[in-house]
C-alpha cells in the first residue's frame, strides 16, 4: 500500500472538509492511504521514521482509519467521531430508540415527519447520534425522508 | 463431542501440581470461564460503562480496585450476547479473559513509550496497551499471518487505537530488520504462540492437538522469538514473556535460556490475583533459581484460564562474541 503524509496545506484542507460537523482542529498526523482514505496517527514517530519503516518493512496499516474523502466533504468513521465527539456540534441527526435498532442492523432510516422538519436545513453527510452516542455517518436524501446508513458491516448486529 | 486429556498430559499436570490438584484442574477445565470484559478507556470511563451495562440489567463486578476497567459480568448471558450490545459494537469494551489482561498489567506501558508487541493478533493486549499509553508513544504490532492481521486491524479500529503500526513479518525476521535499523524499544511483549494448555475451558479441542513433539518444537520457536526480541530492548527496558500454556518447556525453560544467554534480571511481578512461582526443575533440567520469580496462573486459583508470564529487565547489551546460538 502506498501512503502519503499530508503536509500542512493538505491537512488544513482536510480539516475544512470536516468543518461541516464543527470540527476545527486536531493534532494528529494525517496519512492518505489510497482510495481517498485518510488515516490519523497520534504516535511519536517522526515523518522520516515512518517513511523509513514503511519502505523497509511490510507495514499493513498505520494509525486509525479516520475518514474518506467524498466530493467536497469527508465522511468520518464512527471511531474518528468518538475521538472528536467534543468538537462535533453541527449537522447531527438524532435517532429515536427504534431507529437505533434499525441503524445497527445496517438499514437506511426513514425519518419521521417531525425529524424532516427539524433537519430541513441539513444536506449531505451528517453525524448520526443516538441516546448520546455517535453511531456513524449518514447521508440525508434531498427530500429529508431517508437517512442512508454508512455503518460498516463489521459494526452491525449480526442476526 | 467430549474431549479427554491424553494420559501423558494428565501425568505431567499431576507432576506439576500433585494428584489432588490435578483432579481439580481437569474438573474446572470442563466449565466455561466467567464473562469478563475490559473497558476501553480511550472511548468511555469505567464508571460510565458500568452504569450503562447495569441499566441493561447486567450485574457488573470490578474485581480489582486498582484496575476498574476490568469487569466481570455475573449474569448468565445468552450465547453471543456480550458481542451484540451497542457498547460492544461501538468499541466501548473489549471481550477479554482476565488472565490475558495480565501481561500488559505487568508490563505497565506508559504514555510516550515505544512498545513492540511481537505476536499481536488478535489485538487484545495491543488495545489494552494503547489505552494505558493514552494513544501516545508508538506501538509496533506484528503478526505473520494475513488472516490474523485482518482481525488485529479490525480490533484496533474498533478500539480507536491511533498510535500503532501493524507489520506482517515472521517475528524473528522483524527483529533482525529492526536490529539492523538500530530501532530499540522501552517495552516489549512476547506473547508467544504456544500449545494452549491454559485455554482448555474455551478450546477443549486443545486436548486433541496436544503432543510432546509439538511442545518441543514450540519451545525452540519461543526461544528464538524471545531472544530476538531481547536484542531490541533498550538497556533498562522491560520485556514480558508470556504464554497461555503451563508446560515448563514453553515457559520456565525459555526464561532460563534468556537468563543464561543475556545480561538480564528476572523481576518480581505484582499481580492483582493469586499466582504461583515458576518451577525450577523439570524432567531432569535444572533452571536458574531466578526463574522462581515468574508467575504461573492456574485456572482453579482464580477461576480464569491458565497462564504463564515473566518480566525480564535488560541490564546491558549482550557481548556479540559470546557463545550464543
Amino acid at each position: 500500500m502506498r501512503i502519503q503524509i499530508l503536509d500542512k496545506t493538505k491537512k488544513k484542507k482536510f480539516i475544512e472538509r470536516v468543518s461541516y460537523l464543527g470540527v476545527e482542529k486536531f493534532n494528529y498526523l494525517l496519512i492518505s492511504s489510497g482510495a481517498e482514505k485518510i488515516r490519523a496517527y497520534s504516535g511519536s514517530l517522526s515523518v522520516d521514521e515512518i517513511i523509513r519503516i514503511w519502505t523497509e518493512m511490510r507495514v499493513e496499516s498505520i494509525g486509525l482509519y479516520f475518514g474518506k474523502e467524498v466530493g467536497q466533504e469527508t465522511r468520518l468513521t464512527v471511531d474518528a467521531m468518538h475521538l472528536l465527539k467534543d468538537q462535533i456540534t453541527k449537522n447531527i441527526v438524532e435517532l429515536e430508540k427504534e431507529q437505533e435498532h434499525q441503524w445497527f442492523l445496517g438499514k437506511d432510516i426513514q425519518l419521521t415527519e417531525e425529524q424532516k422538519i427539524t433537519y430541513k436545513d441539513m444536506k449531505g453527510f451528517v453525524a448520526v447520534r443516538s441516546q448520546g452516542d455517535f453511531v456513524g455517518t449518514g447521508k440525508l436524501s434531498d427530500n429529508k425522508a431517508l437517512l442512508s446508513n454508512f455503518l460498516p458491516k463489521e459494526r452491525r448486529v449480526k442476526n | 463431542m467430549k474431549y479427554e486429556p491424553k494420559p501423558e498430559f494428565e501425568q505431567r499436570i499431576t507432576k506439576l501440581i500433585g494428584e489432588q490438584e490435578a483432579k481439580i484442574f481437569f474438573d474446572i477445565a470442563k466449565v466455561q470461564t466467567p464473562d469478563s470484559i475490559r473497558c476501553n478507556t480511550l472511548k468511555i470511563s469505567p464508571e460510565e460503562l458500568k452504569k450503562r451495562l447495569e441499566d441493561k440489567g447486567w450485574k457488573i463486578k470490578q474485581p480489582f480496585p486498582d484496575y476498574p476497567e476490568i469487569m466481570i459480568v455475573e449474569n448468565d448471558l445468552m450465547p453471543g450476547e456480550l458481542g451484540k450490545t451497542k457498547e460492544h459494537l461501538l468499541g466501548y469494551y473489549y471481550v477479554q479473559e482476565i488472565s490475558s489482561m495480565l501481561p500488559i498489567i505487568a508490563l505497565n506501558p506508559q504514555p510516550g513509550e515505544m512498545l513492540l508487541d511481537l505476536c499481536a493478533s488478535p489485538g487484545s493486549k495491543t488495545t489494552q496497551a494503547a489505552a494505558m499509553m493514552q494513544n501516545s508513544g508508538t506501538i509496533i504490532a506484528n503478526d505473520n499471518d494475513m488472516g490474523r492481521i485482518a482481525i488485529l486491524a479490525s480490533n484496533l479500529e474498533k478500539s480507536s487505537v491511533m498510535n500503532t503500526l501493524v507489520t506482517r513479518h515472521d517475528g524473528v525476521q522483524l527483529c533482525l530488520k529492526f536490529k539492523k535499523r538500530k530501532l530499540k524499544f522501552d517495552k516489549i511483549l512476547v506473547d508467544a504462540p504456544c500449545s494452549g494448555e491454559g485455554t482448555l475451558r474455551k478450546s477443549p479441542k486443545t486436548y486433541l492437538m496436544w503432543n510432546l513433539k509439538m511442545i518441543e518444537k514450540l519451545s525452540r520457536i519461543q526461544k528464538k522469538l524471545a531472544s530476538s526480541a531481547l536484542e531490541l530492548l533498550k538497556v533498562g527496558g522491560e520485556m514480558i514473556y508470556s504464554t497461555c500454556t503451563l508446560t515448563p518447556e514453553e515457559d520456565e525453560s525459555v526464561v532460563n535460556y534468556l537468563a543464561k544467554n543475556f545480561n538480564v534480571e528476572i523481576q518480581e511481578i505484582k499481580l492483582p490475583l493469586k499466582s504461583r512461582c515458576g518451577v525450577c526443575d523439570w524432567e531432569g533440567e535444572q533452571f536458574s533459581p531466578e526463574v522462581k520469580k515468574a508467575c504461573r496462573i492456574y485456572p482453579q486459583d482464580n477461576n480464569t484460564d491458565g497462564f504463564f508470564l515473566c518480566k525480564i529487565k535488560k541490564l546491558g547489551e549482550r557481548n556479540e562474541n559470546s557463545d550464543f546460538r
